[in-house]
Parts: C-alpha cells; structure tokens; sequence
C-alpha cells in the first residue's frame, strides 16, 4: 500500500494566475515631493482592457457606456504607447475608475526606439546643476514620468512567455459585454508616503513598550569607493603638495521606473561602458606602475554609488573632503582637500560611438596640451567648444562646490550635438544588445565589436596620461583577454573567474548566489540593500592597482598575515592570482596582494549632519519606500447574472439550512440539537 | 433590579407590634454606591458614571419616592450630566486631531498613537 503525498490545494489558488516575473514601479521620497505610484493594501483590481494601438485607445476612450459599466478598469497598455500624452489622456477619461496600470512587451524585437522616463534634462530638477544659463534637452525623448506621483500601482510584463498567456486569457474571456471578463489585481503597498522628513521621522516613532519602531523607508546611498597605486602614500610629517592628486570618476549606479527583484536591470551604456573603461584603464596604471611610481603625483579611481539622483554620492565625496575625511582610515595619512586637486577626469554616459566629446570646464583651468596630447592620440575623441554647458555628469558638483575656481574637470561622453547617444537612458531597455552584443551567446572569453573598440580608447588614453604626467612616449597594450573578461563580468554573469581569482576564499563565495546575474545597476539603500556591485568593483579595482613587486615573490599565506600586521594603510589578501594581468614568467599558486582602497557611505550627507532639516534644499534627501509583497494576478470576473445567481442560491441555502435544523431539533429526539437543560 | 417587600410587620411574643424596615439597608446602600461611583468617576472616568446613570436610572425617577431617593437622584443627574460633557470634550476632540493631525507636523506625528503606513 502506498501512500502518495498530495500537495492540497486552496480553492483561493486555483481562482487565480499568477505573473511572478513583473516589474513594478515603486515610491521614491525627496525632500518636497514623492514619485512613483502606490496601490492599495490589499491591492488594487479592475477589470481588464487592452490597448494595442492609438486606434484601440481612441475607441476606448470615447467608449462611455463600456467606462460606465464597470467600476474599476486596469488597462493594459503595450509599452509603445506609453507616454506622457497618452497616460495623460487615460487619466483624464477614467478619472478614479483607473485603478492601474500594466504595461506590456510584446516580444524583445518590438521595443520602442526610445524609452526613457527620465527627464529631458537629467538631474537638473535643482538647482545642483552647474549654474549655466543654457539648459540643454540631453535626454529630448525622455517623458519624465519617473518623477511623476501617480495614485495607482504600474507593473510591467516585459517577458514573452507572460505576454502570451495573458493575451491568451484576455482573447479567451474578452468577446463580448456579456461574457465573463478578465480582472487584474496588482498589489505593490508601499509603506512610505509625503516626503523624506516626514517618512524619517515616523522611522524612529514607537508608542508601545513590546514593539519596536517600523522602517518605512530608507536613505539612497551605497558605497562609494576610491583605489590608488600602493607605493605612494603621504604619510605625516610628508606634507601632500598642492596640484598632486587627479581622480578619475565613474558611475556604479543608474535607476529604471520598472524593477523587479531577480531581473537585468539596464545600465549597459549608462553606467557600464564607462565603468569597464574605468577598470580597464585601472588596470592599465598598474601595468605601467612603475613609469607613475616615479613621478610626485597620484591618480585615484573614484567611483560614486547614488549619482543618478541628484548627486547624492558627489555631494557626500564633497562634505568628506571639507571635513578632511577623504581618504578615511588612519589619521596620519594627510587629508585631501580641493587645493591638492589637479584636475579630474570622468567617464560618463558613454555608447558604442565612432566619436567620443570631451568637455574641460572651466576653459581657463583646462589645460589644453592635455587636450591635444589626448586628441592626437585617440582620433575618435572630439573637444567640444570651450565652456559648452556640461553633460549630466558627477564632476559638475566638484566644480559647484568648489566654485569652479580650483581645478578643471575632462567628462568623456558619447553625444552628438547635445543629445546622449543612449536612447535608453536610465531604464531597463538599457541593455547589452545596444552596445551589439548578442549576450546569449556571449562567452567568458569573447572577442566583440564592444570590447575591441574599449581597447582602442583605453590604450591612447593610458598613452597621454603617460605622456602628460611622466614625460615619456611610451606604447602600452592591454591585453584583449582582460577586456573581454571584463565585458562578460559586468554585462553577464558577475559569478565568474576573474572575481574568485582576484578576491580570496570567503568574499568569492559571497558571489556564488549572484551566478548568472549581470551586475546589477540601480538604486541603493543604506544599509538595507546588498550594495554588491561597490563590493565587486572595489575587488577588481583594488587588485588591478595592487604592487606589482609582489607578484614576483613566492609567499605562504602566512607571510602576507605577517606583512599586513605592520601595515595600517594598506590591505593584503590573499589570493588565486588573475594571470592575464601578472606580468612576471613564474606562476604560483597564491599570491599576496598589497593593496589601497577604501569605501565609504555615499548616503547624502542630509542624513548625516546632526540637527540637519530635511526639508532644505543645500543637499539631496533621496529615500526608497519600503515594501513587503508584490503580486500580479488575474481572475475572471463572473457576469452579472452569474453573480446574482450565486447570491440567490447562497440565501437558499442559508435560509434551507435554518429550516433543516429547526425541524431536526423539534421532531426528532437528537439530543445533540436539543436546547441544554440548565 | 429584584424586589423585595417594603415593610415587613412582626409580632412578638408581648404583642407589641413592629416593622422591620429591611428595605432601608439597600437603599443605603444604592445612595452609597451612586455617590462613591460619582466620585470615582472623578479619575477620568465616564463610563462609570454612565453605568451610574444607566443602572440607577429606575430607582431615581421610576420607582415610587422614599426618603434616599432625593440622594440618588442628585448624583444620578450629576452623573448624566459629567457623561455629556466628558461626550462633548471627546468627540471635540476627535474632529480637531482627525482635521489637524497632518498640518501639525511633527507634534501630530508624536500625538499618532498607530502611525499610518503608506499614506499622508
């Protein structure tokens, strides 16, 4: 005899389906307003109307016996159509009957040529941006919906497989009026609600003396981190020379209005290109160390995590250098402050272009040997007329702060006549095919169209800092291995042998539970969220500019404990090795690696100055809401005489049963219905 | 409330004749309870003397008089009326936090006993 176990199942579950891979839009709080859209507890359910075309739209807007019918709609709307105009007009015609919205892909062929619900003007809401009288449209075919608060939840299908069956419900059940209908329920409850100050507050709000406060939001920050060649520290009584340090900037962080937890989150030309630019080059400092060993002054890779937000990261780089916190760590380490900067050099917004823009502000700082040196080297970059207004980019608040007075900055973009060349810019569509790559069938070690064209701007550009800061000519190379390595890392899967060979047993296996997840690009909360692309960039970054020296010594795990017990400013991990980047002929099997980096909190300083109002305007107080369930379902919802019937027999019943029992009690001797006697 | 006989006439061995008024002992005490209940009721209590006025409402107006019932009555209107006010100061109360819970800012925040999640 066997006995099978059978999994039961609720009638509860079996009434509806589920779509378990949808994006959800969520809500975003600042100092004044909030973004984003928010349903109901329980969530928010309507019956279900597709629009496919304007056509589609058209009737169904001058529809108003079908809009009166029903209480409720949740209109599904193919993605093509999703713009300010037409959410406009839906919103206008149903009024509170539009109790959501869900937006649908119908095959990855067929998306839109432009998406992006950023603004036309990025980061330009406050007065953050550089003062400059011209305001350019970088961004002309973004909506701005993203900063839009919207009182109904908006999911996203963007998978095939769930587009079809939907459609297949929707045709099933949709012929006429007097069929049953589809209903959809989206419930994305979001636990933050007016702005940051009042969210902040009610934080730490709690009454009773058994349970503590609930969080409903949290402060946007990540982990900003900074790397530099070992050797050259300045460490008391050295004093650190004026014009000595450059920074090199990049991005780790970008958003998208739809996001789900398991899922690509875009940022392939923003912040990705420029980011595996930013590694690449770093590795290229460390190749050449000993030619920038020799001469006074240091280069540091910074990268900022919460930029895409009205620069918190840059702000919170800025408050540290003023209170002489940047770099943290041992005191005796002189602090950097803006008369020690050079100049600085960023990478952002860039695409696989022919042509790259280099912009230097201010033009009288901007040295313009730097320029031609650059130029010369790396026909593909074009300079772009002195004092032209800034592309969106990290370096116009070290410029605001410092009041444009102390160093130049050189952004490096991909732009034509004042527009991003990334038509996807900051949303999920903002994926590896825009940059020809065919991620399917990209492998560990591919050679693509994206990753030789990183080579050939990374390696004149390696070639003019030599030149510029060493004084010497000198051919460097990168070898296409790293760079390939390094694509299918970011762009596929940061689960992969470049990150187990550069990092030691325990922070490797930390990566294990990303495999096959492409390193995610999108909105950080302090401390909540894992943060792990800053702890992936700081690995690979700090091992790229690690001291070379000891590549060629054979040492024991042991030895590098030993060597790290009288060294306070420096780390050393023991590692595998990464041998595309080991120059020496002997291999091993370790090594130690001594190395600098550092990470910081990027949360906007906001959140950390004592007594500081959150509703001023002098620094940015971005938070994310909170939120516990999000579900997208569908179920039929029954005609009006299915509905009237099942009531009607229901009362039938009731009233049948009472009957029952009342007989049963009076004419029958059943003591159990008898009344009691006492 | 249950009842109980008024007078009950005895007659001793001697002959001599005598009432027992038994009676007097629970009106006693009714005048008793309703004037301590008034006085508790001080502790920001009014509900105490709504049962006060509710439970003692038959012995003060609806029975026939005798001679505590000029006491119950006191404190049974006093009562009713230390309800109504204490009725007016709440419900005054209610609509003043519901309207400016939100325009107070933090003090309405610090007042919000379960601080509503997801909404303004």
């Amino acid at each position: 005899m066997s006995v099978s176990c059978v999994q039961p199942k609720r009638i509860a579950d079996q009434m509806y389906v589920s779509f378990d891979r949808a994006r959800s839009c969520v809500r975003r709080l600042n100092g004044t307003h909030e973004i984003g859209c928010q349903s109901s507890t329980s969530g928010n359910s309507g019956r279900m109307y597709m629009i496919d075309n304007d056509q589609e739209f058209n009737s169904f807007i001058t529809d108003t016996k079908l809009i009166d019918s029903y209480r409720s709609f949740i209109i599904a709307l193919n993605v093509n159509l999703f713009t300010t105009s037409y959410v406009d007009k839906l919103m206008t015609s149903l009024g509170s009957k539009l109790n959501g919205l869900l937006l649908y892909l119908k095959s990855s062929s067929s998306r839109p040529d432009y998406f992006s619900q950023d603004d036309q003007s990025p980061n330009h809401r406050y007065s953050y941006y550089l003062n400059q009288t011209q305001v350019v449209n970088w961004n002309p075919q973004g909506n701005g919906l993203f900063f839009r608060s919207f009182p109904f939840p908006m999911m996203f299908i963007d998978e095939q497989e769930d587009y079809e069956r939907l459609v297949k419900f929707y045709r099933q059940f949709n012929i006429s009026q007097s069929t049953p209908t589809c209903g959809l329920e989206l419930s994305t409850f979001q636990n933050a609600a007016h702005t940051s100050k009042t969210c902040i507050r009610r934080n730490g709000i709690s009454h009773s003396l058994l349970d503590s406060s609930e969080t409903m939001c949290d402060p946007v920050g990540g982990l900003n981190v900074y790397s530099k060649l070992p050797q050259s520290l300045t460490i008391a009584p050295k004093i650190r020379q004026p014009k000595s340090v450059i920074l090199i900037l990049a991005a780790t962080d970008s958003f998208q209005m739809f996001l789900k937890e398991k899922g690509p989150t875009g940022g392939a030309q923003q912040p990705a290109t420029a980011l595996i630019i930013f590694l690449s080059l770093a590795h290229l400092i460390g190749q050449e160390q000993n030619e920038f060993n020799q001469q006074d002054k240091e280069i540091i890779f910074v990268t900022l995590d919460g930029d895409a937000l009205d620069y918190s990261a840059s702000f919170k780089f800025l408050f540290d250098m003023k209170n002489g916190d940047f770099p943290t760590g041992n005191r005796n380490e002189d602090p950097i402050r803006s008369e020690h900067i050079h100049s600085i050099i960023e990478f952002q917004s860039l695409s696989l272009t022919d042509k790259l823009s280099l912009y230097a502000y201010p033009s009288a700082l901007a040295n313009q040997t730097f320029i031609d040196t650059l130029k010369q080297n790396n026909p593909m970059i074009v300079s772009a007329m002195p004092d032209s207004p800034l592309p969106p980019a990290s370096s116009q608040i070290f410029l605001r702060e410092t009041s444009s007075s102390s160093f130049p900055v050189y952004i490096l973009t991909s732009n034509h006549e004042n527009e991003l060349s990334n038509h996807y810019y900051h949303s999920f569509f903002d994926d590896p095919s825009t940059l020809a790559i065919n991620i399917s069938s990209l492998e560990y070690n591919s050679t693509t169209e994206f990753s030789q064209w990183v080579k050939l701007i990374v390696e004149p550009f390696a070639q003019t800092l030599i030149e510029y800061f060493v004084g010497s000519t000198k051919n460097v190379t990168i070898k296409q291995e790293i760079i390939n390595n390094l694509v299918y890392c970011v762009l596929k899967n940061i689960n992969c042998p470049l990150i187990h060979n550069v990092t030691n047993q325990t922070t490797g296996n930390a990566f294990d539970s990303f495999n096959e997840t492409s390193l995610p690009f999108s909105i950080n909360t302090y401390p909540t969220s894992p943060a792990v692309t800053s702890r992936f960039v700081q690995s690979i970054l700090s091992y790229l500019l690690r001291d070379r020296m000891l590549d060629t010594m054979n040492l024991t795990e042991k030895a590098c404990e030993q060597l790290s017990k009288n060294d306070s400013f420096r780390s050393y991990t023991y590692v595998g090795g990464y041998t595309p980047s080991i120059m020496s002929d002997a291999f091993f099997s370790g090594y130690c690696v001594r190395s600098y980096s550092r990470s910081v909190s990027s949360m906007s300083p906001a959140f950390t100055i004592d007594n500081y109002d959150l509703s001023q305007t002098t620094y940015p107080v971005w938070t994310e809401s909170r939120w516990s369930t999000i579900s997208l379902r569908l179920f039929i919802i029954p005609t009006r005489k299915h509905e009237i019937v099942t009531l009607v027999i229901g009362i039938l019943l009731l009233s049948t049963s009472f009957v029952v029992c009342l007989i049963l009690r009076y004419y029958t001797k059943i003591s159990l219905l008898q009344p009691s006697s006492s | 409330m249950f009842t109980y006989p008024t007078n009950l006439k005895f007659e001793a061995d001697n002959g001599c004749q005598f009432t027992l008024a038994i009676n007097s002992y629970y009106e006693e005490r009714i005048s008793t309870e309703t004037e301590e209940q008034w006085f508790r009721g001080f502790a920001f209590l009014p509900l105490l003397w709504l049962i006060n006025f509710i439970w003692f409402f038959r012995q003060a107006f609806k029975v026939e008089p005798y001679p505590q019932q000029a006491e119950i009555r006191k404190y049974v209107i006093r009562s009713a009326i230390g309800t109504f006010i204490w009725c007016i100061i709440i419900i005054a109360w209610n609509i003043i936090f519901q309207q400016l819970r939100t325009r107070l800012g933090p003090a309405g925040d610090y007042l919000t006993f379960v601080v509503p999640r997801g909404y303004y």
